[in-house]
């Protein structure tokens, strides 16, 4: 007797369809899993066999033979249990296969037979809705997760013996459609606010610059000016993510998270700060089997970077190639993997290794040596992929006192949003969305300067050491300050101002 | 590679200043413009790990005196001696010569090679060891001999009570050369050298031109525009920060930002404008205005 089950098996963030096979043979009673399973896969017939038996059906004494097709890709994960249990009744005659051969299935048993969340349950729906396979019955757990689809029908259970009943039609089946919200408003945190840091107006500036450029930013100064507080409001001005981008951050975080922990997509970027202890595999990801990193847990928000010259050589280094294509890709012995990454860098550093260069009434003791050994540990090519470089003082008691908030997080937000919408309808025919991502041809054509902006670079080119790579980076930053002023054309102010935010010491 | 110039004692070259020092060298070796030896040295020494304020006015001091037309001679080392090289050199026409504790070949430290590499070219490497000599601890204070010996005075920009710039003050007053120091806080232990020096009786230098007039040198007057009221090739909104800065000298861009009327974003391109017209200067953050 032979039955056939759908389900999915995982590939980094994208799923395939897999069949699971089963046939029941006369001879010495045994399970025997074939196609490539690894160790989840093959502990699977123990959980099985119980949860069949404790589910009050019975587990044919006969020899069964299971085959994932197809048989060449490697398998794991326990989502494949469920399927494995399913069409083994269905094989034993306990389920009709006409019934089952409609839906596909993900979950993991319990011995007792009740059905446990599974990892990466979005993006195996979302694998197996590309196939056109629409019914999908899942732990009932990660309902939650998968409620962006709004166009497969999801049969959520909780046990086996549900599952069995409803598919034999003991039980009534009941679909679950979510609808598309239109814009939900998301009750976003925003105990954070702009207007609580005090006299930093230049650099909030300088971070709703970068916010609208999608830029990467390096906030520079001694401890107590205040890098850290900027940056943890800084996700607070992005925008909000669009449709695209919220399933994105969720199907990273299928994979990533405790099975079934999702309380739902909410719409909040991603604010990823890892120690500086981080090794490069845990940043860009890696493991045996090859896991998400800090930058694509960062993908479409914020990866913040705190002290960044005690970072790991190695492990700065392979941000390199993450920043520059915005993914990554990991290679291990079974196979690689490619994960998204496209963040906004944020990191912070001191002016020299104690801290306090510059500061009035520290001293500071560094030499010259040590400043320059500081320094270089951000290499060349980490600072030529940073566009800003904001450089941040202590606030005098006096200003602290004089209070005035100045800009707040909402102000800054709205004018992020603006400069966004006017950079996706001029890129509305371009691969580039933003203006940090623009390529050297389309710096040419969309970032145009003047006369007199091209005799002030050429002046700035002279008096401040520019390098080619700077030059562009200039003309990017140019643009989105322009943008932020809804300014068609870019003014020699607006270049003036992104002079500014160069890097004064690389 | 370039020629590396032996010259004796009785050679026309050896310059005048060295002979009647005491323990003079016996032979000098050179790489660059011999012509050098000829002209009038000041010295520029201080400490390795000067303040920001210590590179700044070595700097300064350094361009000014060099547009004189004086030579300044200092010992390639990292902080004040490197700044002042690298002031001389900023000057048109400016000339400066390194005197090293190593073989006229060998760049000590290497953090300084691309300076070494055009004193090479546009000044004067000098040494009493033959080439190929490596650094030695004790070469450094009898190098700082030559140094003070070549110039008619020395002065120090910052140096600690303990000091390797103190003993080329020494020196100098044993050679019968000038002195003179730059103040500084009296809070930092960087300044305290340079102020008990002055208590002690050196020449207090009291702006970037202090040797130029200390041996009345023609000093070329600021440009009227730039320090005076009036500037002519000024807008209307940078002529407002024109005069924040003027009224707010060493303050940070946020603390212009808080009393500036408009946007932080025109302010930070219109200090971009005045640094490029050289109205102000940055260092460290914090914002001058120029020409001190």
């Amino acid at each position: 007797m032979y039955a056939v089950i759908q389900t999915g098996a995982l590939m980094g963030i994208d799923a395939e369809a897999v069949s699971v096979e089963t046939d029941l043979a006369n001879g010495l009673p045994g399970m025997n899993i074939v196609g490539l399973p690894d160790q989840s896969v093959r502990e699977a017939k123990e959980r099985i066999r119980t949860a069949i038996r404790n589910s009050g059906y019975v587990f044919p004494l006969k020899r069964i033979t299971v085959n994932l097709a197809p048989a060449d890709s490697r398998k794991e994960g326990t989502h494949f249990d469920l399927p494995i249990a399913i069409s083994l009744m269905v094989a034993s005659g306990s389920i009709p296969q006409k019934r089952a051969a409609a839906f596909a299935f993900i979950g993991e048993l319990s011995l007792d037979g009740r059905v446990h969340p599974v990892r990466g349950a979005l993006p195996l729906a979302i694998g197996l809705r590309r196939l056109d396979m629409r019914r999908l019955v899942l732990p009932r757990e990660n309902l939650p997760e998968v409620s962006l689809l709004t166009d497969i029908e999801l049969y959520p259970v909780s046990s086996l013996g549900e599952a069995a009943r409803q598919l034999s039609g003991e039980q009534d089946l009941k679909a679950v459609v979510f609808e598309r919200e239109q814009r939900r408003q998301l009750p976003v945190k925003r105990n954070l606010d702009f207007s609580e840091v005090l006299g930093q107006e230049p650099a909030k500036r300088a971070l709703a610059v970068a916010a609208a450029g999608a830029h990467n930013v390096l906030l520079c100064g001694p401890p107590g000016a205040g890098k850290t507080m900027l940056a943890a409001r800084f996700p607070g001005i992005l925008p909000e993510m669009d449709y695209e981008e919220r399933l994105e951050t969720m199907i990273i975080q299928s994979i990533s998270q405790k099975p079934g922990s999702s309380r739902g997509e909410t719409g909040v970027r991603p604010f990823r700060q890892p120690h500086h202890t981080v090794s490069a595999a845990v940043l860009v990801g890696g493991g045996h089997r090859p896991e998400p990193g800090e930058v694509t847990l960062a993908h479409r928000g914020v990866l913040f970077l705190d002290e960044l010259p005690e970072f790991r050589r190695s492990a700065l280094e392979a941000l390199r190639q993450p920043i520059e294509d915005r993914r990554v890709t990991v290679s291990r012995l079974n196979g690689s993997v490619c994960y998204p990454a496209d963040f906004i860098l944020l990191a912070t550093m001191n002016p020299c290794p104690c801290g306090y260069r510059g500061v009035p009434g520290k001293e500071c003791a560094c030499t010259e040596t040590q400043i320059r050994r500081y320094r270089n540990r951000i290499s060349g090519p980490l600072i030529d992929r940073i566009d800003l470089v904001i450089d941040l003082w202590p606030v005098q008691c006096e200003e602290l006192a004089a209070g005035g908030g100045g800009l707040t997080t909402a102000e800054l937000r709205r004018q992020v949003e603006n400069a966004r919408s006017i950079q996706s309808e001029r890129y509305v025919k371009n691969d580039a969305q933003l203006n940090s991502r623009l390529s050297s041809g389309q710096i040419r054509q969309y970032c145009k300067i003047g006369a007199s902006g091209k005799l002030l670079l050429e002046q700035a080119y002279r008096r401040f050491g520019l390098s080619a790579r700077a030059y562009q980076k200039v003309l990017k930053l140019a643009r989105t300050i322009a943008d932020l002023d809804s300014s068609v054309s870019i003014t020699d102010l607006h270049l003036a101002e992104a002079l500014r935010y160069r890097c004064h010491y690389v | 590679m370039s020629e590396i110039f032996q010259i004796d004692r009785a050679a026309p070259e050896f310059p005048e200043s060295l002979k009647g020092i005491p323990r003079a060298p016996k032979r000098l070796y050179a790489i660059g413009d011999l012509s050098l030896l000829k002209k009038e040295c000041i010295a520029i020494v201080g400490s390795r790990r000067a303040t920001p304020y210590g590179l700044e006015v070595a700097r300064h001091i350094a361009r000014q005196t060099a547009e004189a037309g004086l030579v300044i001679v200092s010992g390639l080392a990292g902080g004040i001696d490197a700044a002042g090289h690298r002031g001389a050199l900023d000057a048109p026409a400016g000339q400066t010569i390194a005197v090293l504790a190593t073989g006229p070949d060998i760049c000590y430290p290497a953090s300084n090679r691309s300076l070494y590499n055009v004193i090479r070219k546009c000044g004067l490497v000098l040494s009493e060891y033959p080439p190929g000599t490596a650094p030695r601890n004790y070469y450094f204070p009898e190098r700082n001999r030559l140094i003070s010996g070549l110039s008619r005075a020395v002065v120090v920009v910052e140096a600690d009570l303990k000091s390797g710039s103190l003993i080329t003050v020494n020196w100098a007053l044993q050679q019968n050369r000038d002195v003179m120091a730059v103040p500084g806080n009296i809070t930092s232990s960087l300044s305290r050298g340079c102020n008990r020096l002055i208590q002690d009786g050196a020449w207090p230098l009291l702006s970037s031109s202090g040797v130029l007039e200390y041996y009345n040198y023609e000093t070329e007057k600021p440009p009227a525009g730039k320090t005076g009221q009036a500037a002519a090739d000024l807008g209307t909104d940078e002529k407002v920060v024109w005069k924040l800065v003027r009224q707010n000298d060493g303050k940070t861009a946020a603390e212009l930002a808080s009393l500036y009327p408009g946007p932080a974003g025109q302010l930070a391109g219109i200090l971009t404008v005045l640094e490029l017209k050289a109205y102000i200067r940055l260092t460290e953050g914090k914002i001058y205005i120029a020409n001190i």
